[in-house]
């Protein structure tokens, strides 16, 4: 008997962790039914407990989802226990009364007021439409631009000897609220000058040589100096302007285009670095020219032999008219009507920084009658001057859209019926016909930065052959 | 194991050739209009049919005309042109200087013909070629795009089962400048033989939009014509016919021989006006007189020229013309009466006043900007605008859908 139980026993082979439930899949072709439940009694028996534990403790226990049934909606049927609506009270009765009444003011009341609305509406339509932009000269700030605009108005008239130097720092000034001092500006133009008269004196040039002066300004502004004075001994040290292509159009920070900026940080833009170059000509009293091109300005001189050079100082070269025209945004029809690569002299110049103070006027103060006051001065002395006649063209723009916003949009023909409109409305049109006609065409900010790099390219090229 | 290998391959089988295929949807192929018809025909059927002659029909001369009426009277009419606007004609003018070269001989009616029906076809090509263009003179712009696309591609048309090509306008590289033939300038020649150069080409072009009723202006640059016009998209921009290509300004800046002052005068690029349009075909009345009986005694050479220089002071060809004229003059006056002394000969005051304007004129050339362009510069300078086309073509003008 024992032996018979220790040899079914022994007949259940062993059963590790984890070779568990494959012998036991293996066995149980082998092992019969009741000896696997009799040997694994415990394990199944505890199988089934946590099974059954973990069926019914645990939480989430998925339930399928119900199709949905429509909403059956109980009919009411009035009974003992719902609320029947009381017999109004007399005093119901007055509240109910009196709120109508108030009611019924306040709605004539709204009514009174809305025709008297549409009274004054009518009555502002008709009579009151500005037909030029408010004035802004209560403002303070505007007190220096109106000052910048006579001190180059007198410079103009010939009251005042032309002085860019002068010109540059009023207009300067007065988008710096005052706070540009004079004296600094002077004192830092004067060791410029300084630099450049040394540099004659040691490379025993003629001061009154036009082509020599300008040569050397040329030198001093786009390469390093560094000369002793042997009398006294002094150095006179100075280093090469550069160009700054962050933001070179002024368009997010408009004191870029300023000859202050180039005197602080030692780099300019386009229009700032010719400007110096002028008015340190001016102090060495020598002739050099301002010229204009798409998107740009450069200097010229005359030569010896009476040709023109130019000067382009924003990469410290000179530079030929082919490269200029090359910039493939000059039309035959804008050197015709001469709006570019035409010399201006200095009364013409000054008039451009009295297009270029209504700029920062715009940009300051807002649109009024002193932009167009200051255009058209501007424009009575340098009537080529495209950049003028494109911010009278916004200046009428702007109006004539002032006008009709006013006027509740009226169609063309209403408003040619009015004629102070209709003036403005053809007026931008002369100016956009001028614009068209003179062969103007805009150059994207892209075209412009690869035109100027591309000096060095034709330079490479030049020097390869 | 190997039966139940085989069952299971066969349900893969199944399972596989249960997957319909997707048949692509059909179309309803809409047939081809006759007119496409590279498929139809072999290349080699493709007929040039070659345009009736310009001639006229020969009859015998009734008297004896003197040897430059026809050039007197096609002077008389060219004036009567210039001092009446209203009966200006670009097409008659450049007819009147072709035929007094060859002698009265083409017939008018039949010019205006040709001329007639290849607008009609510019316009029609215009309308088919479907322009991208959304400005107010979208008419305008088309008649433009029709005759270019007539001048420099030519169209094919079907008659029966052939197919005709006809010709585009080419430019003809030998004897450009018409040294050995001056017909090569003519719009006559370029009418019969499809090929011209860069005098008869934008003549052409003028001719056939001003058929159209539309504006074409010339402009002029070193040895050399082409179109300008004006759209309200980009305002002035320049056709070239002899490339088919629309050059911007810079091209033609860097051809090295135009100055910065000869554009600033009017003298080159400038949109020339009807009445400027009329006093180039009267230089080139003075020049095919040259050519044909030589300079003689310069008296209708430097009356053309004078009236040229009333309507068009800046003409470089009409001073250049003058000069050499008035040089010739002094030349032959000092061969004839044998000496080389100067002085001798400008006590005649006739030859004096010659000599003074010849300077003059020559000064005026000068100081215009004026540079002679040698032949070698001037080919290479009309080949440099194909093979650097990225950098001198005019990119804001794609209006075509079509290649």
């Amino acid at each position: 008997m024992i032996k018979s139980k220790i040899e079914r026993q022994y007949v259940i082979p062993y059963c590790s962790k984890f070779t568990f439930l494959q012998t036991l899949l293996a066995n149980a072709k082998k092992c019969k039914r009741p000896t696997i439940f009799k040997s694994h009694k415990l394990f199944f028996i505890y199988t089934i407990f946590f099974s059954l534990t973990v069926f019914y403790t645990f939480g989430q226990f998925p339930n399928s989802p119900k199709t949905p049934k429509p909403f059956e909606f109980k009919p009411i049927t009035p009974g003992p226990n719902q609320q029947t609506p009381k017999q109004p009270s007399q005093q119901d009765i007055q509240n109910q009364k009196l709120i109508q009444q108030s009611q019924q003011n306040q709605n004539r009341q709204r009514q009174q007021l809305d025709e008297l609305y549409n009274d004054l509406h009518e009555a502002d339509r008709k009579r009151t439409i500005n037909y030029n932009f408010p004035s802004l000269q209560q403002l303070p700030k505007t007190t220096l631009f109106y000052k910048a605009f006579a001190t180059l108005d007198s410079m103009l008239k010939g009251q005042r000897p032309l002085n860019l130097k002068k010109a540059v720092y009023t207009i300067e000034n007065a988008y710096l609220d005052n706070k540009l001092s004079y004296s600094k500006f002077n004192n830092q133009i004067k060791y410029i000058t300084n630099v450049c008269r040394q540099k004659i004196q040691h490379d025993k040039l003629d001061p009154d040589n036009s082509e020599a002066v300008n040569m050397v300004i040329y030198q001093v502004l786009c390469d390093t100096t560094d000369i002793q004075n042997p009398k006294t001994k002094v150095f006179y040290k100075s280093y090469p302007y550069t160009y700054d292509f962050n933001d070179f159009w002024g368009r997010e920070d408009y004191t870029k285009q300023f000859v202050s900026k180039v005197l602080k940080t030692h780099s300019g833009q386009c229009r700032s670095l010719p400007l110096l170059y002028l008015i340190i000509a001016e102090e060495l009293k020598t002739n050099a020219y301002w010229t204009f091109s798409p998107s740009h300005t450069f200097i010229r001189f005359q030569l010896n032999n009476g040709n023109w050079q130019n000067v382009e100082l924003t990469n410290g070269r000179l530079s030929s008219d082919t490269w200029v025209l090359g910039s493939g945004f000059v039309k035959s029809e804008a050197l015709t009507s001469q709006i570019y690569m035409d010399t201006i002299d200095k009364k013409q110049s000054i008039a451009m920084l009295l297009a270029d103070l209504s700029a920062e006027y715009t940009q300051k103060v807002g649109y009024d009658d002193f932009v167009l006051k200051t255009l058209n001065r501007s424009l009575e002395i340098y009537p080529n001057n495209i950049v003028s006649i494109m911010r009278k063209a916004d200046y009428y723009t702007l109006l004539l859209k002032y006008v009709i916003d006013q006027k509740g949009k009226p169609t063309l023909e209403q408003l040619k019926q009015d004629q102070q409109a209709n003036n403005i409305y053809i007026e931008r049109n002369k100016m956009y016909n001028l614009i068209d006609n003179s062969g103007y065409e805009d150059m994207p900010k892209d075209a412009y930065e690869n035109w100027l790099k591309s000096i060095d390219n034709e330079i490479q090229k030049t020097s390869r052959k | 194991m190997k039966r139940s290998k085989y069952v299971i391959l066969f349900l893969w089988v199944l399972c596989f050739s249960a997957c319909s295929r997707k048949t692509a949807p059909t179309v309803t192929v809409i047939a081809p209009r006759p007119l496409v018809i590279e498929k139809t025909i072999k290349k080699d059927t493709i007929v040039y049919t070659p345009p009736t002659p310009i001639y006229k029909k020969y009859e015998p001369p009734v008297y004896i005309k003197p040897f430059d009426e026809d050039y007197n009277n096609a002077f008389a009419e060219m004036k009567e042109m210039l001092e009446q606007p209203e009966k200006l004609s670009f097409k008659r003018a450049v007819f009147l200087t072709e035929n007094a070269y060859l002698k009265d001989s083409l017939d008018y009616p039949t010019f205006c013909k040709q001329v007639s029906v290849l607008a009609k076809i510019a316009k029609q090509l215009s309308i088919e070629n479907k322009l991208i263009y959304d400005f107010e003179d979208k008419s305008k712009v088309e008649i433009y795009a029709g005759t270019f696309h007539l001048i420099t591609q030519g169209f094919k048309y079907q008659k029966d089962t052939s197919v005709y090509h006809y010709q585009p306008f080419v430019y003809d590289f030998i004897d450009f400048d018409g040294k050995n033939d001056w017909t090569q300038m003519f719009v006559t020649k370029l009418l019969q033989t499809h090929s011209g150069n860069c005098h008869s080409l934008p003549f052409l072009y003028k001719i056939l939009v001003e058929e159209n009723n539309e504006k074409a202006n010339l402009a002029l640059a070193p040895n050399h014509i082409y179109i300008k016009h004006q759209i309200k998209k980009g305002g002035w921009y320049n056709t070239e016919l002899t490339s088919g290509i629309f050059p911007i300004d810079a091209w033609l800046m860097a051809s090295g021989y135009i100055k910065l002052e000869a554009v600033q005068n009017g003298v080159y690029m400038k949109a020339l006006s009807d009445k400027e349009s009329i006093a180039t075909c009267l230089t080139d009345l003075a020049q095919g007189y040259q050519k044909r009986f030589g300079t003689r005694n310069g008296k209708f050479i430097l009356q053309c020229c004078e009236l040229v220089l009333q309507n068009f002071p800046n003409y470089i060809n009409a001073l250049l013309l003058k000069a050499e004229t008035e040089k010739f003059i002094i030349d032959a006056t000092m061969q004839k009466n044998n000496t080389q002394d100067t002085k001798l000969l400008f006590s005649n005051p006739k030859v004096k006043a010659l000599f003074d304007d010849m300077n003059k004129t020559y000064a005026t050339i000068h100081k215009l900007g004026y540079r002679k362009m040698p032949d070698k510069m001037y080919a290479e300078w009309l080949l440099s605008l194909k093979t650097e086309k990225e950098k001198y073509q005019n990119k804001s003008l794609n209006f075509s859908n079509t290649k």
